[in-house]
């Protein structure tokens, strides 16, 4: 035990005994942990002692990578899997894929953020609405969120759309990457973390001028 | 009623305001014009006429033509024309000038623009406690002579200083645009008009100490206006007032504060990766145009072709189990069919029923009866007690029933003994004969 405890002094910690826990469960169901809100406590806790036994841990227990990063100079954590393989998350259920609606909404608010470059990165249902009805591509947003393109919607296609995208967000709130401010009125603050979707597709969005390749096959999934 | 106002304008809309943009700049220069003395309050013709000159050069205009068209545009609300000695001469309409100077504030907000908020605080809300707080009609004065103008004044300065703040970051937006010619001095101009927009945020600490001691000293002297109701009244409107419109400016003071500091620390740190940055943003707007050009909406599902690249992240949930709460929406409302009832049989299967009841319930009753004289050492004639039995319940099934029930418990009891000797004895209450049976207790 002893000898345990010298590879990962973490685990004599108080901030361990309080937060150890919960910043496991968190990381392990795929929350990016940054210096914000509810989760300023385990930052604190990851931020002390990622270099003490922390990173180690995951990488011996878990053959995981518990990965530091850093967007507008603002650090954030999160649990990743090793170059060639999955580590002890290679079974069924303990991985998902990106679906493709986030994706496309992760990318819409990664562009949103990187906009707002010099401002706080509040967003308001108005704003929204104004790139799906308003914007250069609000053909292709309509499309997408109502399934038609027409000048006036249903109240139940609205209510219908503004779910769906809820639903969306919702899963980014429990990834850590946007944080509700009044979820009824669908205001929020996108995070720091939101960046993680850049360095999951950063090959492709460095390479976007041959991303066409990847659409000539037009089977759908 | 409320409409007629809504109904005067809309019949005059194209008189009240100034019908171009050339009839806006003549009236704005003229009245610049009057103020630095180039030209008289009352001008001539030959000084309109000039000032016209003056801006059609500026638009690059045909001048004869505009003479005309503009005389005639501005004729009625904006100037008059009286007559001084021989000649007329031309005066601009108060309204003319009020126009004028509300235009020229908002848009051009020199000396503001020069100053900290600060000062117009304290030109506006000068309080001399001695002389203010002396009485309730002093402060009274204070109020309608010094508060009351300056909120208009400070809300306007906050207002443009807002819009400035607002101007200058969505000018910043361009340094993020592709192909900007010079980033490094675009970046360093824009430095210098953020230096001065943080003397204006430092100034705006500063505003807001002087709006908390101004408050302070209002309520500072409640108990000296707190001698009757009326004049606490009085001093209590005026002061929830000032905090009422202090609150308000604080509040705009913090917003702006916060917008100021947040657009200063990232220019700060753009010079060094604007490149970068630039390409990225150009590169992810491409990315999300691919993918909302290549996505499908199938079945209400957003969905992208196979062939692009999934990405995974770790995701192991925490399971919770929990009893699903489904809601089938649909339900039956028809009650099933009942069977036909045969009300004779059904009566006389009930009365049956009872009638069993009744027997079982009697022999029980007999049969503890009985016991409680064996425990109690009598000894039992069961010949005598079938009489008894059959005169009170009038019936032969219940004396059958406890002689059965007897023998079935008397069998189990170890201390009772079942004596029956064969001799037939017949029952004088019915027409029933029975073997002599005797029980009694063995216990001493």
């Amino acid at each position: 035990m002893e000898n345990e405890n010298s590879i990962y002094p973490f685990l004599n910690s108080d901030l361990a005994k309080k937060y150890f826990a919960d910043t496991d469960f968190a990381l392990k169901q795929g929350r990016h942990i940054q210096d914000f809100g509810n989760d300023h406590k385990l930052f604190v806790f990851i931020d002390e002692y990622f270099d003490k036994g922390l990173q180690t841990y995951y990488e011996n227990f878990f053959v995981m990578k518990l990965k530091r990063a850093e967007a507008d100079r603002e650090r954030y954590y999160f649990l990743d899997f090793p170059e060639d393989s999955k580590g002890k998350f290679g079974k069924e259920n303990r991985s998902k894929e990106l679906e493709d609606d986030r994706l496309i909404f992760g990318i819409l608010l990664l562009n949103l953020y990187k906009e707002k470059f010099f401002e706080k990165k509040e967003i308001r249902w108005q704003e929204l609405e104004q790139i799906f009805k308003e914007s250069e591509h609000k053909e292709l947003w309509q499309h997408l969120l109502y399934g038609k393109v027409k000048h006036n919607y249903s109240v139940n296609e609205e209510i219908e759309m503004k779910a769906k995208v809820v639903r969306i967000l919702k899963s980014f709130e429990d990834l850590g990457w946007i944080y509700f401010i009044n979820q009824e009125e669908i205001h929020f603050e996108i995070l720091t973390s939101i960046d993680r979707i850049s360095k999951l597709y950063g090959d492709i969005i460095n390479d976007v001028e041959n991303l066409q390749a990847y659409f000539s096959n037009e089977q759908l999934s | 009623m409320e409409q007629d106002i809504l109904l005067s304008i809309s019949r005059s809309y194209s008189e009240v305001l100034p019908p171009s943009k050339e009839a806006l700049l003549l009236i704005v220069w003229l009245t610049q014009k009057i103020e630095k003395g180039e030209i008289e309050e009352e001008f001539t013709t030959r000084d309109f006429e000039e000032a016209v000159e003056d801006i059609a050069d500026f638009l690059q205009l045909d001048k004869n033509l505009q003479k005309e068209t503009l005389a005639k545009k501005t004729s009625s609300y904006f100037y008059e024309t009286i007559p001084k000695g021989k000649e007329y001469r031309i005066q601009l309409t108060i309204y003319a000038k009020d126009l004028s100077k509300l235009i020229t504030d908002r848009i051009q907000p020199e000396i503001i623009q020069q100053l900290e908020l600060i000062h117009t605080f304290k030109r506006t809300l000068p309080l001399d406690e001695a002389k203010d707080f002396e009485s309730i009609a002093t402060f009274q004065y204070w109020y309608e002579s010094h508060f009351l103008p300056a909120q208009k004044v400070i809300l306007s300065h906050t207002e443009i200083l807002s819009q400035k703040v607002e101007n200058s970051i969505n000018e910043l937006r361009t340094l993020l645009k592709p192909n900007i010619e010079s980033p490094k001095e675009l970046i360093n101009k824009f430095e210098i008009i953020f230096d001065d927009l943080a003397k204006q945020a430092s100034g705006l600490a500063s505003t807001l100490d002087f709006k908390n001691e101004t408050l302070n000293k209002i309520k500072a002297v409640k108990e000296q206006f707190s001698q009757d109701v009326e004049t606490f009244n009085q001093y209590d409107r005026m002061q929830r007032e000032v905090d009422a419109f202090f609150q308000n400016i604080s509040r705009r003071i913090i917003a702006i504060n916060e917008k100021i500091q947040i657009a200063s620390k990232r220019l700060r740190n753009l010079l060094d990766n604007l490149r970068h940055k630039q390409q990225f943003k150009i590169n992810l707007e491409k990315f999300l145009q691919t993918l909302l050009l290549n996505a499908k909406n199938v079945k209400g599902e957003i969905v992208l072709p196979v062939s692009f690249p999934r990405r995974e992240i770790p995701f192991s949930q925490i399971k919770f189990v929990s009893i699903p709460k489904i809601d089938f929406k649909l339900f039956n409302l028809s009650k099933p069919e009942r069977p036909e009832v045969n009300q004779a049989h059904y009566q006389k299967q009930k009365d049956k029923n009872l009638s069993m009841l009744k027997i079982q319930q009697q022999t029980a009753r007999w049969i503890d009866k009985i016991e409680t004289e064996i425990k109690s050492g009598n000894e039992i004639h069961f010949e005598e007690w079938l009489d008894k039995i059959v005169e009170t319940e009038n019936n032969l099934e219940v004396p059958i029933q406890v002689c059965y029930g007897l023998i079935q418990r008397i069998n189990k009891e170890k201390n009772v003994e079942l004596t029956i000797d064969k001799e037939v004895v017949s029952s004088s209450k019915s027409d029933l004969q029975l073997w002599k049976m005797k029980i009694q207790s063995t216990r001493s």
